[in-house]
């Protein structure tokens, strides 16, 4: 029963999903690299980004790329929304004023899309283009499953160049080590705190569009649990370090379905139980996330 | 009139019910050392956060180069050519000496995203500039064989070094230090005073100096300003300020006094 095809083809689904995990981790590390702040409110982008792209792509036909650049625009917009209207005023207070401001917006968040768009599940109809079925020797997947791991490649690596050689990912790097320090080299603290917040909120409505496209399902509260197993994926990674991001995403990603494939039926019911016990034994193990360095405590 | 680089009105600030600084006054002429002096917990360091625009001031007037730049943030007061080091050292300390150089420079370069991802002309030429900037810097602070070494792990002397260093790279006209001298032994700290003037010259700077070391400040400085509970009591030249009784009860304690 547990053949070599069968082993390829759930790490591939495992793949997928520690795609989409990395990705959110992504935009939840920088931004708690620099604030540090857990943002809950990114688990709402994911929402608000499924339910953006439910509208124009499948309501309304727009096409891919169009639909691409559109949610990317949006869930951007939102973040910057985000940032201006709930954290900016916050800054230089308790960090835990920031934390619960984050999960109020994702409670907001939450009900205000219950009400509009009820508490029901949609079906997310992916277009024919997204869902044709490729069967081979190994392995069977969708369009979508290809379009997931290869726009997940292209974004973590346009976004590891954008830390390493940008202007503004340098300017990151200096306000995630010392935010007074950074504003007396110069640097515009709110412009690049806001940056971060677009980026990571864009990343998220994208992948609420991923997750819609590849499950096929959507509703109000997607984001919840989701939201915190890619915050599980930063802390498994090491907190605030972008490759980290990407490897805990991927780990968690692939532990989810393989435990899920190879226990026995009776434990698929545990699945998100599975995730959080990694973190635990990765933590015991490694306190500082697999790729996490020693945090100083700040003064 | 006289032209004053920078120019200090009344300048107040409260923390709670905790006055810190009550009526600070100071009229800096360009290419000028002054020394800020003054028992722990006078308020010298809050006076160099107000003046870098880490904090606002209660009430107050700061004018720098004919700005008034008193509630303006940090980064426009770096812009202007004004900037500061820390006491406690701050270096970015994960990061290589040559990247807590470049990071100072962010303020001068103009590229963005796409021309550094496409690589355009204008960023090798950009990139060019600010490697030249750093070449120079790391010459004149003899910083060069620790090019490559994460600042974290130099020797504490050179980290001092470094932090003034990196200051310099924001290109500024005003240069406040914050006791550079800290945590020094005698030998480092006769050959930090021998750097200051070197590089005071070098880059025709005025330099505020917050100092214990009396020997630093006295060597450095033209003019004294002793602080205590947030005001000036004295100012003078070094031997004046050394001197007036006030300052000795204040500062230097009753008895002899030994410069």
């Amino acid at each position: 029963m547990f053949s070599l095809g069968y082993l390829l083809q759930q790490t591939m689904n495992g793949v997928v999903l520690g795609c989409i995990y990395a990705l959110l981790a992504l935009g939840m590390t920088v931004v708690y690299g620099i604030l540090r702040l857990i943002n809950f409110a990114h688990g709402a982008l994911i929402t608000l980004g499924a339910f953006f792209t439910y509208f124009i792509l499948v309501r309304l036909g727009i096409p891919l790329v169009a639909t691409i650049f559109l949610v990317l625009g949006f869930g951007g917009l939102m973040g910057l929304v985000l940032d201006i209207v709930a954290y900016r005023k916050l800054r230089g207070g308790p960090e835990v004023a920031l934390l619960i401001t984050s999960l109020g917006f994702y409670t907001f968040i939450e009900n205000f899309m219950k009400m509009v768009v009820s508490p029901q599940p949609y079906a997310f109809k992916a277009p024919s283009y997204l869902t044709t079925i490729f069967r081979t020797s190994f392995l069977t997947f969708r369009t979508i499953d290809l379009f997931i791991i290869g726009a997940s490649i292209a974004i973590m690596w346009c976004f590891h160049l954008f830390i390493k050689k940008t202007k503004m990912g340098i300017a990151m790097r200096a306000i995630a080590e010392n935010l007074e320090v950074a504003s007396i080299m110069g640097i515009e603290i709110n412009r690049v705190i806001s940056v971060a917040f677009v980026l990571g909120s864009a990343l998220a409505a994208f992948t609420g569009f991923m997750w819609g496209a590849k499950y096929g399902q959507i509703s109000y509260d997607m984001g919840f649990l989701t939201g915190v197993k890619a915050f599980v994926a930063v802390v498994v990674g090491g907190v605030g370090s972008v490759p980290g991001a990407m490897v805990g995403g991927v780990i968690l990603g692939l532990a989810e379905i393989l435990s899920t494939a190879f226990l026995p039926t009776y434990f698929s019911e545990y699945r998100d139980g599975i995730v959080f016990a990694i973190l635990i034994l990765v933590l015991l193990v490694r306190p500082s996330g697999i790729m996490g360095v020693k945090e100083e405590v700040r003064v | 009139m006289t032209y004053f680089i920078l120019e200090v009105e009344d300048l107040w600030k409260s923390f709670g019910g905790l006055t810190a600084v009550s009526g600070y006054q100071l009229k800096l002429p360009p290419d000028s050392v002054y020394g800020l002096i003054g028992p722990n917990g006078a308020g010298k360091t809050t006076i160099f956060n107000l003046i870098s625009g880490i904090i606002k001031p209660t009430r107050g007037k700061i004018i720098f180069k004919g700005k008034d730049i008193t509630f303006w943030r940090p980064d426009q007061v770096v812009a202007l050519g004004l900037t500061r080091t820390f006491q406690n050292l701050r270096l970015f300390s994960s990061l290589t000496v040559e990247m807590n150089l470049k990071i100072a420079s962010h303020l001068h370069a103009r590229c963005n995203f796409w021309s550094s991802l496409f690589s355009f002309p204008s960023f090798f030429r950009e990139e060019r500039e600010i490697k030249k900037r750093v070449d120079y810097i790391l010459e004149v602070f003899d910083l060069v064989p620790y090019r490559e070494e994460v600042s974290s792990n130099l020797p504490y002397g050179l980290q001092r070094k470094l932090d003034i260093a990196r200051a310099l790279m924001t290109k500024p006209q005003l240069v406040l230090l914050d006791e550079p001298s800290a945590g020094m032994n005698t030998q480092e700290a006769e050959d930090l005073a021998e750097l200051i003037r070197r590089i005071k010259e070098e880059f025709q700077l005025t330099l505020i100096i917050v100092e214990h070391r009396m020997s630093l400040v006295m060597g450095l400085a033209e003019v004294v300003q002793v602080i205590d509970y947030g005001s000036v009591i004295a100012m003078g030249s070094p031997e004046e300020v050394q001197n007036d009784p006030q300052v000795i009860e204040a500062y230097l304690g009753t008895g002899d006094v030994v410069a």
